[in-house]
């Protein structure tokens, strides 16, 4: 008994700690987001010492090359890089998932051109169709954010096509139909619930797409302008100081990679939790 | 009225024929077994019969569900004439239920969906609790709050009738519902369908390859060789005295079957 009891408990505790250290990760930038809307250890337009100064008690970042406090402008960050993973995602998710239903439903012929456009679309870099969208629109926090969540909708509109159609040939379905289940009910009670597992782990990675994305375009100058600077704005302005400030690089980068992989871990650890089939022992 | 007629059915994928020239009909109460072995066509034939066959495949011939024609009609016409007219029981449990959904939300969905057609709203959580105990699942609440996985195959294959009988259909179409359980499991199973055709007074089709199943729950049989009718009629004649070539062999074989087992035992 105990020989074969004892496994089960070492994968769920792996299982948890991914998600406890994912939820840790988000959580400090989710409750540092919050924090800048009532909060933040300078006024980010203020100067508050001199240019360049290294991180000290007082500015635990430094200081800008006008003197302003860098570790607000990096807590501000927060606050913007999880409105664009957020506003990306849903917009790509709103897209996209109604475009895979869609083909996975439509009749032969619609299903094969809708599944060639998706790919047409992935064939292009999700940067470059970003680009392309805040090139037809103006600069700004929004148009970033709609042009990312148009960049992913063509991966989720793939993804959700196939998983749909593999949900669609299940017995299950047949079954619903057989005693009189609508599409539009079958889609609702039985194949969304059954791709979603898959799709928030998806989702979670778009997120992290989305943020670096972001921030790319930002250091390409095509993100949000000041006082809304993202990392990426940040990453850009460092480059001229990075012998002089290191930090300046440095500090944005460690908060990217920390919020980007928190909600990767978070995903996976609620892929556990959202499907049943995965957890044993109840 | 007939609750389904078929005439001159065929069905075909391209080029070749799955199912040709097959008529029979079923009226209120009656019980016909379908009989053929593995790609006769019996299942796509009860498919067809509620308009569901698979992408690719037509059928050709007059298909009347209810004294509508299913053939060549919307989809959308004959979603009503489902689960009220017809329910269907399928082979496999495990993948006829949905896996992340607990067992009693799906027997609620055909019962919500029921109440909804007949224009009451009410709460369906006492009559999943009934429908439950009416197919012999021990401890229905338990079961109920239940994962599919969670339960045997024999109380998924109750669960699966429990949902077909929420639509309360005039006709069962049972598709080899024993084929995928233990022998023991399969008569009781038998039994609490036997039980139940009988108690609601519904019609029954029912398709297997297993003559000795068939036998002890249907009254008149039809046996199906690649997509042909080869014989009909009674099921106690057809067994008594088969007259095509290929009703004797699936019978001898059966014996035979039988017989090895006798001499094993």
């Amino acid at each position: 008994m105990t020989v074969v009891a004892e496994p089960a408990p070492a994968v769920r505790r792996r299982v948890s700690s991914a998600l406890i250290a994912g939820m840790l990760l988000v959580g400090i930038h989710v409750v540092i987001a919050l924090l800048t809307l009532v909060w933040t250890p300078y006024d980010p337009t203020a100067l508050a010492g001199m240019r360049l100064e290294s991180p000290s008690l007082l500015h635990w970042a430094g200081t800008d090359r006008l003197g302003r406090d860098f570790f607000t402008a990096i807590m501000i960050g927060s606050r913007i890089a999880l409105i664009v993973g957020i506003g990306a995602v849903a917009i790509g998710a709103l897209i996209g998932v109604t475009l895979g239903v869609l083909a996975a439903f439509a009749t032969r012929l619609a299903d094969d051109a809708l599944a060639a456009t998706f790919d047409i679309l992935i064939a292009f870099p999700t940067l470059l169709i970003a680009m392309l969208v805040v090139a037809a629109t103006e600069a700004s926090l929004w148009s970033s954010i709609l042009a990312l969540g148009i960049a992913l909708s063509a991966v989720i509109a793939r993804l959700t096509r196939i998983l749909a159609k593999r949900v669609l040939a299940m017995d299950y379905i047949t079954a619903a139909r057989t005693s009189g289940a609508s599409w539009p009910a079958i889609v609702a009670e039985h194949v969304l619930p059954n791709i979603w597992p898959t799709l928030a782990v998806n989702f979670a990675l778009q997120f992290g797409i989305a943020i670096i994305a972001e921030a790319s375009l930002s250091y390409l100058g095509l993100g949000a302008p000041p006082p809304n600077a993202s990392w990426g704005s940040l990453l850009q302005e460092a480059q001229g100081t990075v012998y002089t400030a290191p930090i300046a690089a440095v500090a944005p980068g460690i908060a990217l990679v920390s919020l980007v992989i928190g909600v990767n871990l978070l995903a996976d650890g609620l892929r556990d939790v959202a499907d049943p089939s995965r957890r044993r022992a109840r | 009225m007939n609750l389904l007629e078929i005439r001159n059915l065929g069905i075909r994928a391209g080029d070749t024929e799955l199912v040709s020239g097959l008529s029979f009909a079923i009226a209120p109460g009656q019980r016909l077994g379908l009989i053929g072995e593995s790609g006769s066509g019996k299942s796509l034939t009860a498919l067809a019969a509620i308009g569901l066959l698979p992408l690719g495949l037509t059928a050709t011939g007059s298909i009347r569900l209810a004294d509508a024609e299913a053939i060549g009609a919307r989809d959308g016409a004959l979603v009503p004439l489902r689960g009220t007219v017809t329910a269907t029981v399928f082979q496999e449990p495990l993948t006829a239920l949905d896996p992340l959904m607990r067992v009693g939300r799906q027997v609620a969905e055909p019962l919500s969906r029921r109440a909804r057609r007949d224009g009451r709203s009410r709460d369906v959580n006492h009559e999943v609790l009934a429908l439950l105990e009416q197919v012999a699942l021990p401890e229905p609440d338990r079961i109920a709050s239940a994962y599919p996985h969670e339960i045997s195959g024999g109380q998924r294959q109750r669960v699966a009738i429990a949902m077909a009988l929420a639509c309360q259909p005039q006709l069962l179409i049972a598709d080899e519902p024993t084929t995928a359980l233990d022998v023991t499991t399969q008569a009781a199973i038998l039994e609490l369908l036997d039980g139940l055709v009988r108690e609601r007074n519904m019609a029954l089709l029912f398709i297997s390859h297993d003559l000795p199943v068939v036998a002890g729950i249907v009254d008149d049989v039809l046996v199906l060789q690649r997509g042909r009718a080869v014989e009909a009629g009674p099921v106690a004649k057809v067994f008594a005295a088969p007259e095509a070539a290929y009703t004797r062999e699936l019978i001898g074989a059966a014996r035979r079957f039988d017989a090895e087992l006798g001499s094993a035992a």
